[in-house]
């Protein structure tokens, strides 16, 4: 046993406890998404440790990043909104019981009452301690990873992730992408987006940067999105990398949104549940089993897949960025 | 002293370390949920507690002498995608619930101590109004 390794686990696993308790713990909700997105940071390193290099890349990407786009893009809504309430309507008394603090306490949550302090550090005292229990005490077994292996030469891939993916598991998957426009649809739900409150940044560096950053983003998603059939990578990871992309240009021109309205958007967005769809009925009709695929369509099948499930998840992070339907558009 | 060395190599490998830490971290969101009382730190630590989960599943996934367990890795790429679409609609939803009542605070107490219902439907009215946030009415 490596000393040294012992040493780094100890002190990672450290590291992302405190900060976990940190986050939870401020009472400014800025500091606490800061230190989110820093716990999501420090997770990627754990899952390279884990031997993860598909999940790292994932939670750099998403975890981290779109996530914490997501949160501080939510916080100066609830700071416009706070500020309207306050200022621009004088005759309305601002319906929060606090009154002048209203704005504070949108970004601001005073610590907790001291009430609740002893059922919640029982319960989750409780609730630890079985899942430890439980946990050092599993029997130890080999998992899947010998099955899997057996099967990687009917996959289509050798990567044996995207395998179990988008051949093995592919249900999981095609109900993921259904997960995500569910979500979508869910956003839209409430209404036309309203404008982004953060305004640009003045001067030329943020277009300028971005002009040189989206060519590389495009590229590195597209290389991942290839790789994925035999390295780490595949759709998921290349549609947050090309989300991110989405998210930079809305930021730079939140004025005039990038986004195609109405059909071409609708479709994009539907692409991949919808070709997974049609892919898993044909397997159906040929007598492959819902979802199944031949053996020598199995590569050009999943590649097919994995490039509309990257098309909609990049467009569906962007879309839920912006939140809400498109203005203009009423089809 | 033998045998405590090796009890002590069995307890420090990552498979057995690394899913007694997301046991902790999950524990810790659920404090973390029921304590605090604004809804955007409720939903940090429900996503603190679901990376305690991805860390069982990856930690238990790297167990024995091979190579990890393709299936659990694959299960929490899964789920960090739709942890992150279930983050986007719940932050809307908080954004669409501080539009109609003015705050974003699960207030402690019965319901009835919570904004009154004249208020949400003025607030629902007003949203329908357009595009709320507008950039002058924000403090420089």
């Amino acid at each position: 046993m490596n000393g040294l390794l012992v040493l780094f686990d100890l002190v990672l696993l450290a590291g992302i406890v405190g900060v976990a308790w940190r986050c939870l713990a401020s009472t400014d909700l800025f500091r606490a998404v800061v230190l989110f997105i820093t716990f999501g940071l420090l997770l990627a390193l754990a899952w390279v440790r884990l031997e993860a290099p598909d999940i790292a890349l994932a939670e750099a990407a998403i975890g981290a990043g779109i996530t914490g786009a997501l949160l501080l893009v939510t916080l100066e809504r609830l700071r416009s909104i706070m500020a309207e309430r306050r200022s621009g309507r004088p005759h309305t008394p601002p319906p929060d019981p606090t009154g002048p603090h209203a704005l504070l306490r949108a970004l601001h949550d005073p610590p907790p009452e001291r009430r609740t302090f002893l059922p919640a550090l029982t319960f989750a005292l409780v609730v630890g301690g079985l899942l430890v229990t439980a946990l050092w005490h599993q029997p130890q077994s080999t998992g899947l990873e010998p099955v899997v292996d057996a099967h990687m030469d009917v996959s289509g891939v050798d990567h044996p992730i995207t395998a179990v993916l988008l051949n093995f598991r592919a249900y999981d998957t095609f109900l993921e992408l259904a997960i995500v426009l569910i979500a979508l649809l869910g956003a839209w739900s409430l209404g036309r987006h309203d404008l982004i409150p953060a305004r640009p940044a003045p001067g030329p560096i943020l277009p300028g940067t971005l002009r040189l950053l989206v060519p590389v983003a495009i590229v590195t998603g597209v290389y991942v999105l290839w790789a994925g059939s035999h390295a780490p990578g595949g759709a998921f990871q290349a549609g947050a990398i090309l989300g991110a992309a989405g998210i930079l240009l809305v930021l730079a021109r939140p004025h005039q949104l990038p986004m195609a309205p109405g059909v071409p958007l609708r479709l994009g967005l539907t692409a991949g549940v919808a070709l997974f769809l049609l892919v898993g009925l044909y397997g159906l009709v040929a007598g492959h089993g819902f979802l199944g695929y031949a053996d020598a369509w199995a590569y050009p099948l999943i590649l097919l897949i994995e490039i509309a499930a990257t098309l909609s998840i990049a467009l569906a992070l962007v879309a839920l960025f912006v939140a809400g339907r498109p203005a203009g558009d009423d089809a | 002293m033998n045998g405590l060395a090796e009890t002590l190599a069995h307890t420090l490998a990552p498979g057995l370390l690394y899913p007694t830490a997301g046991a902790i971290l999950f524990a810790l969101g659920l404090y973390g949920l029921i304590r605090r009382h604004h809804l955007v730190l409720r939903i940090l630590a429900l996503n603190i507690m679901g990376s305690g989960v991805f860390m069982v599943l990856l930690g238990v996934a790297a167990r024995g002498e091979g190579p990890p367990d393709p299936v659990a890795q694959a299960l929490t790429l899964t789920g960090i995608v739709v942890a992150v679409s279930a983050t986007a609609f719940a932050l809307a939803l908080v954004v669409h619930l501080t539009r109609l009542t003015g705050h974003a605070v699960m207030l402690p107490g019965p319901p009835d101590d919570d904004a009154p219902v004249e208020d949400i439907s003025r607030g629902e009215h007003h949203a329908d109004g357009g595009p709320a946030a507008s950039d002058e009415d924000r403090p420089s």
